[in-house]
């Protein structure tokens, strides 16, 4: 009986984010499509030097910093755990890692354009351990993202 | 205090190491978050209340980290690094890191 109960209540979370969570990824994507396309002007590298910089007297170099945590809907953290079981890629699960790293750059980059700064370099993202118990059947990413935010001479912008 | 991810700072330079500072903190999840992010968690997306406990976790680490810099006269903090270990089911530590320095403006 309690078997039974287990299998309906997965089916029913599984159910529930079929219908709302392909919903919320579109919406998700579209957002992060938008925003990149605005903030396109601001320079963005993983190299550790200051290309084409300028010494602004109001503003030095500022660390700059983005914590997400995301969940994986229950439908598609039910498809990977069926594929799970053969091996290979898990592309739904890629595909989730792959907007949440757009979404910690996009906010690096709106931090910087709220701060004046027009320029990120050293930018660095790497997986947060947030203390998951592994015994839960919740699909969680956590990254924490990091960057030097500063001033770039207009003549060297693209 | 600048603080940055680099090792040198643009329009100034270093004329003292002080070596490596550090902060950190350990923090634990509660019940209430543990319970709306389940409910988010249905559906995907962010899961706001662990973003924002990571967020406050790294801003107490390294305000301890800046605190430790300025401490022993430092006026920048180059190369600051984070990372992030599990020590319980439900708590996790955040860790920041970098070298304090005295910077003054290049001529």
């Amino acid at each position: 009986m309690l078997e039974l109960f287990g299998i309906l209540s997965v089916s029913a979370l599984a159910l529930v984010a079929f219908v709302w969570g392909p919903q919320r990824t579109r919406a998700h994507a579209a957002s992060l499509a938008r925003r990149e396309q605005a903030l396109a002007g601001i320079f963005i590298t993983n190299s550790r030097r200051f290309d084409g910089a300028v010494v602004h007297p109001d503003a030095a170099p500022r660390l700059l910093n983005v914590e997400l945590v995301w969940g994986v809907d229950r439908f598609q953290a039910l498809v990977a755990s069926i594929l799970n079981l053969f091996g290979g890629e898990l592309d739904n699960v890629s595909q989730v890692m792959l907007r949440v790293r757009r979404e910690a750059i996009l906010r690096l980059k709106e931090q910087a354009q709220k701060n004046g700064y027009n320029a990120l370099t050293n930018v660095r993202i790497a997986p947060a351990d947030i203390g998951t118990d592994p015994q839960k059947q919740n699909l969680t990413v956590a990254m924490v993202a990091s960057a030097t935010a500063y001033h770039r001479a207009k003549d060297t912008l693209r | 205090m600048i603080v940055v991810n680099t090792e040198t700072v643009p329009g100034y330079r270093i004329v003292r190491a002080f070596g490596l500072v550090q902060g950190n903190t350990v923090r634990a999840r509660n019940v209430g978050r543990d319970f709306l992010a389940g409910l988010k968690n249905i559906v995907g997306g962010e899961l706001s209340e662990y973003t924002e406990l990571l967020t406050e976790s790294r801003e107490q680490a390294t305000a301890r980290m800046l605190h430790e810099a300025r401490q022993l006269g430092a006026n920048a903090i180059v190369n600051v690094r984070y990372s992030t270990s599990t020590v319980a089911a439900g708590a996790a530590e955040l860790y920041a890191y970098g070298t304090a320095v005295q910077v003054v403006p290049e001529d």
